[in-house]
């Protein structure tokens, strides 16, 4: 006899679990089907479709100049990055050499928004964990790092600053002074970020061990950012000498986090992260300090591009973001595409899901930091 | 104890008092939650309704009320519905009774245990109705629910059990009567055993009810018993209403075994002049006091732990909670030999 069900959830077969494409504990709108042994997620299928917007569809419609206004649509979050993988790649057709100064302001933009993305990330963790103070806290900090977005580009997050051969304007008065009182202040708050989750006994306990990424699935999916960094702190394209802008700043060479539990495990990669944003916000100290006088923009119309594929990467905060694009010698491009750091992660979901207990679901997830925008254009 | 011919009338009138005790208590701790909350997240709080936002919960309540629909419509849920509605009054009168100045429980021998019976019952009534819900997340929590309460109310009555000793008996009036106003006359301050043991019961409080940090995953709250999903709506209300209320009952209970309860002091006594009324109002008072201080610590504590997982939860009750109760309750005995 059937008592509300109960000998189907005890007794029998493994549970059939679906959720999505809107659920609180997914990073971003896909369907999950686990299969569950008890509270432990046997095996996940991943279904995605759910946000496409035609994005890359739309991008060949503009004109080069004018696509930059739609790369923010991209991955709002961390939007700077597509603008300037965008940029670099028709920079590089163009043969163009920029200002030091311009250089300058893109590491500026670049790093205020790894700190915003980074702060986001470990925010939704700080959620899943169940620790509402310490998710305020880093909303906080985050809402000063979009102010200053707004400083200096009239947006939060989707600024459209950068353009080809250059940045919109100058950095806007006062802004430099404020960015290094902002990034003081965020040094000195992640003391209390260590407080509440890095170093408390229940957090570490929760996680360590917990969401491991080995380097073996790392380098079966090709996963970049900060499953890889963490892993092998000599993988970050900015002190690899690849990514343009950031010989103005002392190399700063991501120091080896050890692990408290399992190394590339779930603490590992939050601790990393929370390293990185430091290193951000001491590098934007820096930068503030000596950003090169001159002029911010290569003066020309840029209309046509030289024919050819070319493509550019950048160090974005989910990792690396590959774009090229392809031109026929006129004023659009022909084709574009799009290589995400989410595409590898939300392809080793179902690898990485299995052993999740279902009560940690949604810290596992969240801490993958996987956008779906920028894999479904 | 409620003698003589106007039994029915005292009944009537003591029940008033506990209840509205009971409800203050409910008002102060849900507003003292969201402002104490918005504080340590470095945010206003309610502000708008009333003065402080302090008519916040009295416009929750009716924002709920209009949302969900009258009472009538609760009984639809179905006889798992009838648990958790009968559950909780039972578990509020049972735990108010030694607020009272005069009870039917009051001198009865073992009585100081009823309430955690009914704890239990009310606890598992909400297992009964989570389970009804059928869905994965709703099933899960029902069976957290269960073991959780299995491994909290051992330690729980252990603890009771040693606060009994240091009174001298189990009924309620012994109780009352072991603990004076000052907290040196608290049986939480007799000895390291009697304050571990009270320590030991306001954790089990924490997980026999799943709050916050052994609340688990958020998965349930979040989804299935969304208060927009429908008829899950309406239970969900009974949920939150329960988990609202039982940790109050709960911490009533701890107040009176190991804080002194109502006791007022000698002067405060004297000023009541003898007149009943106000006298009842001065330990309204007093408890309502003792409550918000207690209500305001665990504020404190569980929002800014992080929520730790279920098996943590039992870990910590069998392996810390029951083990350090069974040596508190030897180190009591020892004691009195």
């Amino acid at each position: 006899m059937s008592v509300g069900g109960f000998e189907d959830t005890v007794f029998s077969d493994p549970i059939h679990w679906t959720i999505g494409p809107f659920h609180p504990i997914l990073p971003s709108p896909f369907k999950l089907s686990a299969q569950l042994d008890g509270e432990i997620v046997s095996s996940a299928v991943v279904h995605s479709g759910f946000s496409n917007r035609g994005v890359l569809e739309v991008l060949r419609r503009q004109t080069w100049g004018k696509a930059i206004a739609v790369l923010g649509r991209v991955d709002p979050s961390s939007s700077v990055f597509s603008e300037w993988a965008y940029c670099l790649a028709v920079e590089k057709a163009l043969g163009l050499e920029l200002h030091p100064r311009t250089l300058g302001i893109r590491v500026v933009m670049a790093e205020v928004t790894r700190i915003s993305a980074h702060l986001y990330q470990l925010s939704r963790i700080a959620q899943q964990a169940g620790s509402e103070v310490a998710f305020h806290f880093m909303l906080r900090e985050r809402e000063q790092f979009l102010d200053l977005m707004e400083l200096v580009s009239g947006s939060r997050q989707s600024p459209t600053f950068l353009r080809i051969g250059g940045v919109r304007d100058d950095v806007s008065e006062g802004f430099l002074e404020r960015l290094q009182e902002v990034c003081h202040r965020l040094l000195e708050r992640v003391t209390e970020y260590n407080d509440l989750l890095t170093y408390n006994e229940a957090f570490v306990r929760r996680i360590s061990g917990k969401g491991v990424i080995s380097s073996q699935l790392v380098r079966r999916h090709g996963i970049t950012g900060i499953p890889l960094k963490a892993i092998h702190t000599n993988q970050d394209l900015r002190w690899l000498g690849q990514a343009p802008g950031y010989e103005l700043v002392q190399h700063q060479e991501s120091s080896r986090v050890p692990p408290v539990g399992v190394e590339g495990d779930l603490h590992h990669r939050f601790v990393f992260c929370l390293q990185e944003m430091t290193q951000s916000a001491r590098l934007l100290q820096e930068l503030a300090q000596h950003l090169p006088a001159g002029p911010y923009r290569i003066e020309g119309a840029f209309d046509r591009v030289p024919p050819g594929n070319f493509s550019a990467v950048v160090e974005a905060p989910r990792g690396r973001l590959r774009v090229e694009v392809t031109s026929d010698g006129g004023d659009r491009p022909i084709s574009l595409s799009w290589q995400s750091p989410s595409v590898a992660l939300l392809q080793a979901l179902p690898e990485y899901l299995r052993g999740a207990s279902i009560e940690d679901l949604g810290l596992w997830l969240m801490s993958l930091d996987l956008q779906i925008g920028e894999v479904e254009l | 104890m409620i003698t003589g011919s106007n039994w029915w009338e005292q009944l009537q009138s003591q029940g008033v008092t506990l209840l509205a005790t009971l409800f203050l208590a409910i008002y102060l701790a849900s507003w003292a939650d969201m402002k104490v909350g918005a504080d340590l997240q470095a945010r206003v709080g309610p502000n708008r309704a009333g003065r402080a936002g302090i008519l916040q919960p009295l416009a929750n309540f009716l924002r709920t009320l209009l949302k969900v629909g009258p009472i009538s419509k609760v009984r639809k849920g179905g006889a798992s519905h009838l648990w958790w509605v009968h559950g909780l009054p039972l578990f509020m009168m049972a735990a108010v009774v030694p607020v009272s100045s005069g009870g039917p429980l009051l001198q009865a021998p073992l009585a100081i245990f009823t309430p955690l019976a009914l704890g239990l019952l009310f606890s598992w009534s909400g297992l009964l109705m989570a389970w009804r819900l059928e869905c994965v997340e709703t099933r899960f929590w029902a069976i957290r629910q269960a073991a959780l309460s299995l491994a909290a109310i051992p330690p729980a009555l252990l603890s009771v059990v040693v606060a009994g000793l240091e009174a001298g008996g189990f009924e309620w009036a012994k109780i009352g009567q072991s603990q004076e106003f000052l907290p040196s006359g608290w049986i939480l301050f007799s000895s390291p055993w009697a304050f571990i043991a009270g320590l030991i019961f306001f954790l089990c409080g924490a997980l026999l009810f799943s709050m916050s940090p052994f609340s688990g995953a958020p998965l349930v709250g979040h989804s299935a018993l969304s208060a927009n999903s429908g008829k899950i709506g309406v239970r969900e209300v009974w949920i939150s209403a329960g988990r609202r209320l039982a940790p109050i009952c709960w911490n009533l209970m701890a107040l009176e075994v190991f804080m002194g309860g109502s006791h007022l002091p000698a002067g405060l006594l004297a000023a009541a002049h003898g007149l009943p009324i106000l006298e009842t109002a001065f330990r309204i008072l007093l408890l309502l006091l003792k409550l918000q201080c207690i209500d305001i610590g665990i504020v404190l504590v569980s929002r800014t732990l992080p929520v730790v997982r279920v098996e943590q939860s039992y870990d910590f009750a069998w392996r810390v909670l029951s083990p350090a109760a069974v040596l508190c309750l030897m180190a009591q005995r020892l004691v009195m030999r």
